[in-house]
């Protein structure tokens, strides 16, 4: 049976958070942000970001999520919205109760001094509305459009409107921290710390192609939420030092697993909740998700890179770089769009041997056409693949067994198709 | 029961059969002018617009039919809307529109137009119009009349036909005559409640989008006048609600007549296939362009996929001074997310304002009657105390 051979690095990650969530309730201004929100914008603001969907993914992954969504279902929030929202508004109503001797203290929710938004999907905005109505504070919101047309001059023309919004928020910013005017030298170093950070993952992701792959793409999953949220210089050192345990691994020729059997890609968001179960389950039977779409920074076909040749990144313009990123999230983008950039490209560089494909229950964007993205897996690669309908952060929606019997039966096809290619 | 007279019956009828056959009405006009059908979805798309180009704007709406085919595609935690949409595409049913044009209302809806195109060839390629959804915001409304823009320009390459000012003004006030005929039906229904069934209202409602609006004016104009005999029958004591919800779709029957039969009286509505269809006017004083711009950002019911700082909850509560109401019975379609936000924040509205509220989840292909029947009349007989 396989053993998880964890990068030593991803042990830092709780402890960091826990040391960056702890230091928010001293700070002059709080800012909640939901959505993709300019995050390295805030610092140079003199505002502090607080990333409302990294912080319920913490509690789920925590095992504690459950309590927050049956108090927030109990007072009228519906079970089918958005399980980062169902954690953070039962958590939030929950304060609200002084309920306080019933939330552990590393889940304590600092009160927002303003709120912002980068709203890709009405869920986010109306997320944020029902917030500012609980806390009645500022809040400013961030409209990312859908990309429907993959032409380079209309993505620029998105990227510049959504770089008009980010001026406006420079300055939404500065009214409410009481700073007397914004640093742009700090964004830009900021930015260059993003860049930084960029570049590891970036040979991150080349390293994962190797065979047997140094780290799991659970590492890489696990280790999102300083990329999301702190986007700082000790976020891109926490990189640049899971980098380096990969080289030195591939080096030694040492495998996150001793025999690397199934090499899986990995389509959606993960089930933070059941991230261990999953690595071990995985493991048992020698298989490992080496590469994925999501939570994998600075890969190429990235529209930043092709508005900013070559990496995506200008560094005398930092809001364009910032907002040229953001217009090309694969969630802003067309069905042909996330085949080739969510899969296609995957499939083929990364030896994969079968797909995983997650269709959170309560997370819509990311399952309408999983099915038939399924099945143009099998027509146009020969190899399996799953669509588990699950979710990212309610573990109602998740059953272990069945999630085992589907995985054993997804390898058992690959070894199938193996014998009948001998 | 009144029993209506025979011409009314008549009409009515016609209503139900324009609004469960929208085919029927699109082929004829089609034969008729050998202009294009576009189908749209969302109430978002102008719909002047497209008729001032010499096509025929049709609101696709869902179906009372089971889901089948679109099972293979689309998973059960999807909308009933976009379940039934994508079916009626599998079946061929949507064939009768020569172009689609959606609106980017919702993370589903916007995922559809590609969905469609994967799943059948029986759908050409949807077209999508991005309205910045921040309607308070300047930089959102330059977005959007930046889009719009390029949005009559499609549409004149769609359809061979320049779009002028004078037919788009021609165009907004046909579209403003039927609005104000059925803001006048609706004047009636809160003056004489009972006067019509909601089902029969949400037919009328229903085949106005779906059908030329010249034709549907002209059967609004025979309804009203026929209406006038009824006035004189006596009107309904129940008590008087108003129902808010369905976003996307047609209410369900089974909601309407279960809330009837519970002893309500729906006196006003805030539904999709209701006042949301017809509540904001164009200014006809404005350019034409400019009264449809004005009417995206002014819209007089707040929609949960846009943004705006109003609490809904406080439109609600005017919608039911001004319909003399006791009470609102909110109808959440299952898996309409951004819907559950909306709703919970109206919710912790009408709780603090003490507004007696009842929530009903529908579900496409379930009509939990028995169960509906009862809490309707525990909520009705709650507003007695």
């Amino acid at each position: 049976m396989g053993k998880v051979n964890r990068l030593p690095c991803t042990a830092k990650i709780s402890p960091m958070m826990d040391e960056y969530y702890a230091g928010m309730k001293d700070l002059n201004c709080l800012c909640w942000c939901i959505g993709p929100s300019a995050y390295e914008t805030m610092e140079a603001a003199g505002v502090s970001c607080f990333q409302c969907e990294s912080s319920s993914a913490r509690i789920a992954g925590g095992g504690a999520a459950t309590p927050f969504i049956e108090y927030g279902q109990a007072r009228g929030v519906s079970p089918d919205m958005c399980s980062y929202a169902k954690i953070n508004i039962g958590l939030v109503l929950m304060q609200q109760d002084g309920k306080w001797d019933q939330i552990e203290e590393r889940y304590h929710l600092p009160k927002p001094d303003i709120i912002v938004c980068g709203t890709i999907c009405p869920s986010m905005m109306q997320w944020a509305h029902l917030l500012v109505q609980i806390y009645h504070v500022p809040l400013f919101v961030i409209d990312i459009p859908f990309s429907y047309d993959d032409s380079l001059e209309a993505l620029r023309e998105d990227a510049l409107y959504v770089k008009e919004q980010y001026d406006n928020l420079l300055k939404f910013l500065i009214q409410h921290s009481g700073q007397k005017e914004y640093h742009m030298d700090q964004l830009i170093e900021q930015n260059a710390c993003c860049r930084e950070m960029d570049f590891y993952n970036r040979n991150i992701a080349e390293l994962l192609k190797t065979v047997p792959a140094p780290a799991s793409f659970i590492d890489n999953a696990v280790s999102m939420t300083p990329g999301i949220s702190m986007r700082n210089q000790k976020a891109a050192d926490f990189y640049k030092e899971f980098m380096e345990e990969m080289i030195d691994r591939v080096k030694k020729g040492i495998g996150s697993l001793e025999n690397e059997r199934y090499r899986i890609m990995w389509r959606g968001n993960f089930p933070w909740f059941k991230i261990g179960f999953l690595s071990r389950l995985l493991a048992k039977h020698d298989a490992l998700l080496v590469t994925g779409e999501y939570g994998v920074y600075g890969t190429k076909e990235r529209t930043a890179n092709r508005l900013i040749p070559p990496d995506g990144y200008d560094r005398n313009d930092p809001l364009f770089s910032i907002a040229a990123a953001n217009v090309g999230k694969i969630y802003a983008a067309t069905y042909e769009h996330k085949w080739r950039c969510e899969f296609a490209q995957y499939i083929e560089e990364y030896s994969i041997d079968c797909v995983i494909i997650q269709a959170p229950h309560t997370c819509r964007p990311w399952t309408l056409t999983t099915r038939d993205l399924a099945k143009r897996v099998e027509q146009e690669y020969g190899i399996p693949a799953i669509v588990l309908e699950a979710d990212h952060t309610d573990p109602a929606y998740f059953n272990d067994a069945q999630v085992e019997t589907r995985i054993k039966a997804l390898l058992e096809t690959v070894d199938a198709r193996r014998e009948n290619q001998q | 029961m009144e029993i209506l007279n025979s011409d009314l019956q008549k009409l009515l009828e016609e209503f139900r059969f324009r609004a469960k056959n929208p085919s029927v009405s699109a082929k004829a006009w089609k034969t008729k002018t050998g202009g294009k059908v576009v189908g749209i979805t969302g109430l978002d798309v102008p719909e002047p617009l497209i008729h001032a180009a010499g096509m025929l704007p049709i609101v696709l709406l869902d179906r009372d039919e089971d889901v089948t085919l679109a099972n293979e595609h689309v998973e059960m935690h999807q909308c009933g809307y976009i379940r039934s949409l994508v079916d009626q595409a599998l079946k061929g049913e949507l064939s009768y529109c020569d172009e689609f044009l959606f609106h980017d209302c919702c993370h589903i809806v916007r995922m559809l137009g590609d969905a469609l195109h994967t799943f059948t060839d029986k759908v050409k390629k949807v077209q999508f119009a991005y309205f910045s959804p921040l309607l308070e915001y300047d930089t959102g409304r330059a977005q959007v009349i930046k889009e719009m823009g390029k949005l009559k320009k499609r549409l004149e390459r769609l359809s061979g036909n320049e779009i002028t000012a004078n037919a788009l003004a021609a165009s907004i006030r046909l579209f403003n005559r039927q609005k104000w005929l059925l803001l006048s039906l609706y004047e009636i229904r809160r003056a004489y409640p009972g006067i019509l069934k909601a089902v029969e209202v949400s037919h009328i409602v229903a085949s106005g989008m779906c059908m030329p609006k010249e034709e549907h004016i002209q059967l609004l104009e025979r309804l009203l006048t026929l209406l006038e005999e009824e006035k004189k029958k006596p009107i309904s004591t129940n008590k008087r609600i108003v129902v808010h919800g369905s976003l996307c779709e047609c209410c369900d029957d089974y909601v309407l007549e279960g809330i009837e039969a519970a002893g309500g009286v729906i006196v006003d509505d805030d539904l999709y296939v209701g006042s949301r269809y017809f509540n904001t006017l164009y200014d006809e004083a404005l350019p034409p362009l400019d009264a449809l711009l004005q009417a995206y950002w002014q819209r007089v019911s707040p929609c949960p996929t846009r943004f705006e700082e109003r609490n809904p909850g406080v439109y609600l509560e005017e919608l039911l001074k001004m319909a003399n109401a006791e009470g609102i019975v909110m109808v959440v379609v299952k898996f309409c997310e951004a819907h559950d936000y909306y709703y919970f924040t109206a919710h912790r509205y009408f709780e603090a304002a003490g507004i007696s509220e009842l929530l009903v989840e529908t579900e496409h292909g379930s009509a939990p009657e028995g169960q509906l029947k009862t809490r309707l009349q525990a909520f009705i007989e709650s507003m007695e105390e």
